[in-house]
């Protein structure tokens, strides 16, 4: 009795634990997005079996909210995709943290902020100019 | 004489028959007496208050033990399953979609917002 009690009670956690797992099995697949969809999140499609069930729905979540973009903010959102879905999950996480306070900010500290990131940007790569064809 | 009287009058010879026991006997009983009460387990004979109070920790206690390891694996189970719904609450609503469609479109890359020196400038400029 006492052995079928703990039997029980083991496979009630690995059945209660096995959710967590089959959660981060992958979710929609590439191909059963809308055309809309596979249009703003292109960019992801070459990684899109990679991405977690959780990458998934945060993207078409986010991509819900493209239409409403300028055209500036469409071309950024499109550009990010491929490295926004590499960043580690703890990244995106503290870059979610970050980016609320941010905008929490009055302008002028965000202008503050935003100044001394652009100071500590290494300095753009001069133009490369072609070689002059040899004579 | 009524049944107090009797019942007195039989304790009296009881108590008389236990001062008459032959010695060898009593040695016998007092042998018998510490051989049973060592094989009583010791938390039975312990007279702390804790042991018998109220509350879940004692009434546990008193439980065998593959009940408290059945109780134990209930309680992690529950919480693990629990963590589980917040870390999908957390990742999967529409608020977070509005939050990383900004992100990735704002003028700052989200790379960062995730760097250490930007959430130092975000303290420092509180």
């Amino acid at each position: 009795m006492a052995a079928r009690n703990t039997l029980g009670a083991w496979a009630l956690l690995l059945a209660l634990a096995i959710p967590p797992l089959w959660a981060h099995e992958p979710g929609p697949r590439w191909d059963a997005l809308s055309a809309e969809q596979q249009s703003i999140l292109a960019p992801a499609q070459k990684d899109w079996d990679n991405l977690s069930q959780l990458q998934r729905s945060r993207l078409i979540n986010a991509a819900k909210h493209y239409p409403q973009l300028t055209p500036e903010e469409q071309a950024r959102f499109r550009a990010r995709i491929p490295e926004w879905t590499h960043l580690p999950r703890e990244d995106r996480e503290t870059a979610r943290k970050n980016f609320k306070k941010f905008h929490g900010l009055p302008p002028e500290k965000k202008e503050e902020v935003k100044s001394r990131w652009e100071a500590n940007q290494p300095p753009a790569a001069p133009p490369t100019t072609p070689a002059p064809a040899a004579q | 004489m009524n049944e107090f009287d009797i019942a007195q009058r039989i304790a009296r010879r009881l108590d008389q028959g236990v001062r008459d026991l032959d010695p060898a006997i009593v040695g016998r009983l007092h042998e018998a007496r510490f051989a049973a009460l060592s094989r009583v387990p010791v938390k039975q004979l312990r007279l702390a208050p804790a042991a018998h109070g109220h509350g879940f920790a004692s009434w546990a206690e008193d439980q065998h033990p593959i009940l408290r390891i059945t109780l134990a694996a209930l309680m992690l189970a529950i919480a693990l399953v629990a963590f589980n719904y917040w870390q999908q609450d957390l990742d999967g609503d529409d608020d977070n979609g509005q939050l990383d469609a900004k992100l990735l479109s704002s003028e700052i890359p989200p790379q960062a917002f995730a760097q250490k020196d930007f959430g130092a400038w975000l303290q420092e400029t509180r």
